[in-house]
């Protein structure tokens, strides 16, 4: 019996019937009649303090069972790498829309109305706007007890400051690298803070029930990493809390860690027994939930006149905003990776995660890596500039390869992507060799841009994943494991390895759709693109665990050894005469003779993966191996500029990765263009617009623009397959990496048509528009 | 003249069926078939007309549900994702990938629907300007694009 | 969302229309909703206690030609005008105005009435000198009061309508539809979003007449021998968080002269 490999063929996603047909129901889609809905008030100012907040009027609306304030939970700080953030503001509000009163009533309608009765009184405190400001000397301590919150021991504070992490990287000398370097290029580069935006807006559900238990529904990525964190926050055992993540309506990194859920449960337990809905409008989902960081940063490059890198030195200041949540360790990876893809021998980096009074920030596709490719990249065009080199040409020569050092000092092995080949694709897509520049008939300017990336999960060193494999009486067998479906397609993915590894038909695999902490097994987290990569791994050993099960209880009826025993095609037989064999069908739940006399059981594969190798950085020079596997790739862009009015597009976007093993092909795809299109939204329009309080003006999709149909370039995905050793045949992770380079390259390009270096996103007409003006003056 | 006040009983025309339901006159269109009839395929993404997600067809038409009382509605034909079964706008966003979290996938479907019967032929400024209504944060609209130049193939054959 | 003691009334014609919203106190006439919708959920200081559904008032729903004029009823929706096409300009303004779905909500007459800076939809009918028809609750126990008025004469800023005011129609000559006309309509960034600027272009015997929205916090529109004098009659624009004024500035003038170079 002989099968062709499924590998790398793209079959249709499993979830295409429910999601086509409306039938998938995400969390919001699962509320229990007699639930109670909470409706929040947000802070109007980005920094004040509290006076007198007056619910009596809103306790008295009819339908109305509660209303609270952070006075409510004196003692409880929420947080994911350090408790900073109370639940609701205590004294002081840090940031515009921060959570400041609840309302609980029996319907949605009546809660809404009760919140406009509730009375408080703010006192207005300066607020800081940017990291620089917050690092001025005299600036208001955000977080005086910065000292004193819980926080695990990789994320480095400086109580007194408002810097809630700093990682450091020294590798070699930089200074004195620097200092003979005949070329020395420097840049400032920077780009407010912005959102995620994904479509489903955050809701948690949660009902502590009467028998003490807690369970909540939530649209999170990370249900175990939010059990853990609520039962710190709680005081409850992770025994007595349940999390159900449903498939999620696009999580980007912002529905990773924790967010709505605790004060969900907080409300659930003053009211047993009734379930408790908390739903971000989409307002709130933007302003008051966290989105992604903001930049400012400086970077000096010294280089040989022939453009071989001998040093970077650099500041990359990460605006967090009022709370530090995911964004400390956002930093801390953003230093690990922070030259970029190249061979860079000596560097000195701080990263640091600053409070300011903006909206906070968490995670997003890229962790980090957006921000430090696009200021190492903007400044290689200035270095590529003064040597009047083809920055393509600069980028292939300083290509990283194995062998070569990483930030942290880490030896980049074997299983390194081949990067000056992501690079010759690329170039190959835009025509590169034909021109960067050209001015079109109707006097628009033509330009094409090109920027490298690399991304290694910035993960704990014990991440881990699980999976357990079980058949049902027809032979087919069922995959569970602790991955949340956020669209990325990560069962399909997983679904093909399963059916691969047990030579089994595609139509006979099922991976099961929630994620539930009570019956799914363990699994860090749905981020890091490490799912394919960790859970595959975990789904391999489950298939092998399972498949050896198999084999021994067949082998008492085809009476020979297991290692004789083959399974396949949904059989298992003797390998030297397949024709002697029996259907899954009558083995996995057991063999049964005709006799009647039954042996075996049910077969239940168990599989499980920890990251490999992983160590911490040391806290002065970052030296460590933090990284798991590294995902390389290069992207370019040509655009198009009305020099008149700044009106510009990016009219092509291409993208070479190397993936290790293409598993699944037309996801692959579906993963890296969305990622472009997200990048194109990121570099030309995607922004807060702060008011000079620091109150979001744009708050809402009417007046914070993401990209629409119509709008997005041709695109070009293309996979390069150096296998990655020890991946799911050889496959690494690529989620997230298609944004990284987007905003580098489109800088470049639209640098290169306007004439004049744009340091600054995003960039809009009007930003071209005045570049343009005072380059000319 | 109509004149609604306090908890009414709507008569709705919704995939076919005459639906009775205990409403409000209050009730937009979006959460009466969410909350009160438990089609949640239709999708709150803003609430505020500016995503799409919660497009229904009324009488043949796109619209956004959020923006619509439950009781204007009264003797049109409602059409949610639930009333559409098999049809070949499904296939292609399946077949070509048109989604990948799907939270947007069934207005962006009834919204290609309506469109693909108001234009039949090739037409890209139609497609602009008719898909434009509503946002994917996922696929950068490329299996979007493909599964529409899909399904008008096969609704031609 | 709307709050729960909402109530909904749906008159057949427009003197009942009228007559519901003498009968209750802090009642709006609904057309789209779009505008309604959106400041329900957003600001406290937007009662909305009842609704007037106007959409099933048969002179405001019909569209027309006879005489010489082109009637539009108040509640049509966007789309459904702008499919008919019969005013180009009209039909290109429209166009531009939030998002087909919307649009297919979205109507002219609460465009026009409406709070925001754009409405959009009244260039054209400033520039066409249109007539509206409109009916107001009568004084005391008088009847409700209809009258034909000219849209330029009770415009100023904005629509200038008596409390209780109902716009039915409007009209214009289809010999100014068949003018020769330029649309420009500039955003921040993408396709749906309001206009930094729209410019609407007509050239008549006289000179041009030229209509913007969006560059200053209400429409505005002027006549002039040529496109840049009526360009300076209306005024320097104003910025705000979309843009400065002085790019609203800048891109007038390349609007204008491309809306120009069409015409010429
Ligand atoms: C996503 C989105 C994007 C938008 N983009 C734009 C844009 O780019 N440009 C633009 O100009 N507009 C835009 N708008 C539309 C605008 O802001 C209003 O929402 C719209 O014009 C209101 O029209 P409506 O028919 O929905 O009015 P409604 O919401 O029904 O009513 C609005 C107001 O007008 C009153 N009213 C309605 N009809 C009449 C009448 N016949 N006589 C007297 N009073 C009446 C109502 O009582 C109410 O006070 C957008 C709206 C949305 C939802
Ligand atoms: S939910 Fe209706 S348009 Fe977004
Ligand atoms: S598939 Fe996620 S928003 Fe479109």
């Amino acid at each position: 019996m002989t099968r062709t490999s499924q590998l790398g063929s793209s079959p249709e996603r499993s979830d295409a019937p429910a999601k086509t047909s409306g039938a998938l129901r995400y969390t919001d889609d699962r509320v229990r009649p007699g639930t109670l809905h909470a409706a929040v008030l947000y802070s109007p100012h980005a920094h004040a303090d509290i006076g007198r907040i007056d619910c009596a009027a809103a306790l008295a609306f009819p339908g109305v069972r509660g209303a609270f304030t952070g006075a409510d939970w004196p003692d409880v700080l929420i947080g994911l790498y350090m408790g900073d953030k109370p639940p609701l503001a205590r004294g002081r509000v840090r940031y515009y829309g921060e959570p400041v009163a609840v309302v609980v009533a029996d319907d949605e309608a009546a809660a809404l109305e009760a919140l406009r009765l509730i009375r408080a009184d703010f006192t207005p405190l300066p607020a800081l706007g940017s990291p620089r400001e917050a690092l001025a000397p005299g600036a208001p301590i955000l977080h005086p007890d910065l000292g004193s919150y819980r926080r695990i021991a990789a994320i480095l504070p400086e109580p007194g400051s408002n810097v809630a992490n700093r990682s450091r990287i020294r590798k070699g000398d930089a200074d004195a690298a620097l200092a003979s370097s005949p070329v020395v290029v420097e840049g400032e580069f920077s780009f407010p803070p912005g959102d995620h935006a994904a479509m489903e807006p955050r809701v948690a559900i949660a009902e502590f029930g009467l028998d003490g238990r807690l369970t909540v529904g939530s649209s999170t990525q990370s249900p175990f990493g939010v059990r853990t964190l609520l039962s710190k926050a709680l005081g409850l055992p992770e025994r007595d809390i349940e999390v159900i993540a449903a498939p999620v309506g696009g999580g980007f990194g912002g529905k990773a860690g924790i967010q709505l859920e605790p004060l969900a449960c907080l409300l659930a337990m003053r009211f047993p027994g009734r379930p408790v809905r908390l739903a971000n409008t989409r307002e709130a989902d933007m302003v008051s939930s966290p989105g992604r960081p903001g930049l400012q940063s400086r970077v000096r490059v010294g280089a040989t006149r022939e453009g071989m890198i001998q040093a970077m030195d650099m500041e990359l200041l990460f605006d967090s905003g009022a709370y530090a949540d995911y964004a400390v360790n956002v930093s801390r990876a953003a230093a690990v990776a922070c030259t970029g893809p190249y061979n860079v021998p000596n560097v000195k980096a701080d990263t640091l995660c600053v409070y300011t009074n903006h909206p906070f920030a968490t995670a997003f596709r890229g962790f980090g890596h957006i921000e430090l490719s696009y200021a190492t990249e903007r400044a290689l065009d200035l270095l590529a500039a003064r040597l009047g080199m083809d920055p393509l040409e600069l980028r292939l020569k300083n290509a990283a390869r194995p062998g070569h050092t990483t930030p942290t000092g880490a030896t980049l092995d074997p299983n390194t992507g081949d990067l000056p080949a992501c690079i010759a694709r690329v170039r190959e897509r835009l025509d590169w060799d034909a021109g960067r520049r050209a001015v079109l008939p109707d006097g628009r300017i033509r330009a094409k841009g090109i920027a490298c990336f690399w991304k290694a999960p910035a993960i704990p060193t014990f991440t881990d994943a699980a999976a357990t494999l079980s058949f049902a009486e027809d032979g087919s067998a069922v995959l569970a494991t602790g991955v949340v479906e956020l669209g990325q397609g990560s069962f399909d993915g997983l679904r093909l390895i399963v059916a691969e590894a047990l030579g089994m038909d595609l139509a006979m695999v099922r991976v099961l759709r929630d994620a539930d902490t009570d019956r799914s097994p363990h699994d860090w987290t749905t981020a890091a693109s490490r799912s394919l990569f960790m859970a595959g791994r975990a789904a391999l050993e489950a298939v092998a665990d399972a498949v050896a099960q198999i084999k021994r209880v067949a082998s008492a009826p085809l009476r020979c050894p297991e290692e004789d025993l083959e399974v396949s095609g949904g059989r298992v037989f003797l390998r030297d005469d397949p024709e002697q064999g029996l259907p899954l069908s009558t083995v996995v739940l057991g063999y049964v003779y005709p006799n009647g006399n039954a042996i075996g059981g049910p077969v239940i594969g168990r599989g499980r993966y920890i990251a490999r190798g992983l160590s911490g950085m040391d806290p002065d020079t970052g030296e460590g191996r933090p990284g798991l596997e590294w995902t390389m790739g290069a992207e370019g862009v040509e655009v198009e500029l009305d020099p008149r009015d700044g009106g510009f597009r990016v009219t092509k976007a291409a993208c070479a990765m190397d993936v290790g093993r293409l598993i699944h092909p037309a996801l692959a795809r579906g993963q890296v263009v969305g990622a472009m299109g997200m990048g194109i939204g990121y570099a030309t329009r995607e922004a807060f617009v702060f008011d000079s309080r620091q109150g979001v003006q744009n708050g809402s999709l009417r007046d914070y623009k993401l990209l629409r149909y119509g709008e997005e370039p041709e695109y070009f995905a293309d996979f390069v397959e150096t296998p990655q050793g020890d991946g799911p045949y050889g496959a690494r992770g690529l989620g997230e990496q298609g944004i990284i380079g987007m905003p580098g390259a489109i800088a470049q390009a639209a640098s290169l048509a306007a004439g004049v270096e744009l340091n600054e996103l995003p960039l809009t007409p009007e930003h071209l528009w005045r570049a343009m003006r005072e380059a000319r003056s | 003249m109509k004149d609604y006040a306090g908890p009414i009983e709507l008569s709705l025309r919704i995939n076919g069926e005459t639906r009775r339901v205990q409403a409000r006159p209050g009730d937009s269109l979006l959460r009466l078939l969410r909350e009160r009839l438990g089609l949640t395929g239709t999708k709150c993404g803003c609430e505020n007309g500016d995503c799409g997600a919660c497009t229904v067809l009324v009488d043949g038409a796109p619209i956004k549900s959020c923006m619509a009382l439950a009781v204007e509605c009264e003797g049109s034909d409602i059409l949610t994702i639930e009333g559409l079964r098999g049809h070949p706008v499904q296939k292609a966003f399946a077949v070509e990938n048109g989604f990948q979290c799907g939270f947007c996938t069934p207005g962006m479907i009834l919204n290609a629907v309506a469109l693909l019967s108001a234009h039949p032929e090739e037409d890209e400024e139609a497609d602009r300007e008719w898909m434009q209504s509503n946002i994917c944060r996922c696929t950068g609209y490329e299996g979007i694009r493909l599964a529409l130049a899909s399904a008008r193939r096969s609704l031609k054959d | 969302m709307m709050p729960n003691e909402l109530r909904y009334l749906r008159p057949d014609s427009a003197e009942e229309a009228v007559a519901v919203w003498s009968a209750h106190t802090g009642a709006r006439y609904l057309a789209g909703g779009t505008e309604i919708h959106t400041m329900a959920r957003r600001s406290a200081s937007y009662p909305v206690s009842a609704l007037i559904d106007i959409k099933r008032i048969a002179e405001a729903s019909a569209l027309s030609i006879a005489k010489g004029r082109l009637t539009l009823g108040a509640a049509l929706p966007l789309s459904a005008i702008a499919d008919d096409g019969a005013f180009p300009l009209l039909t290109a303004t429209i166009r531009g105005i939030a998002d087909r779905t919307t649009r297919n909500r979205l109507s002219i007459g609460g465009n026009i009435a409406g709070m925001l800076p754009y409405r959009e939809a009244i260039l054209p009918l400033l520039l066409a000198d249109a007539l509206c028809l409109s009916i107001a609750p009568g004084s005391g126990s008088e009847p409700p009061l209809r009258r034909e008025w000219r849209l330029r004469e009770r415009f100023d800023k904005r629509l200038l309508l008596d409390p209780g005011e109902l716009i039915l129609s409007f009209s214009l000559p289809l010999a100014f539809a068949a003018l020769p006309w330029s649309h420009r309509r500039r955003t921040r960034t993408g396709p749906v979003d309001y206009p930094l600027a729209t410019l609407c272009l007509v050239r008549e015997s006289g000179g041009f007449l030229l209509g913007v929205s969006g560059a200053h916090p209400y429409p505005v529109f002027a006549s002039g021998a040529d496109g840049a004098a009526a360009l300076k009659a209306l005024g320097a624009p104003k910025g705000d968080q979309r843009a400065t004024a002085e790019y609203r500035a800048a891109l007038m003038e390349t609007m204008l002269s491309s809306a120009l170079e069409e015409l010429s």
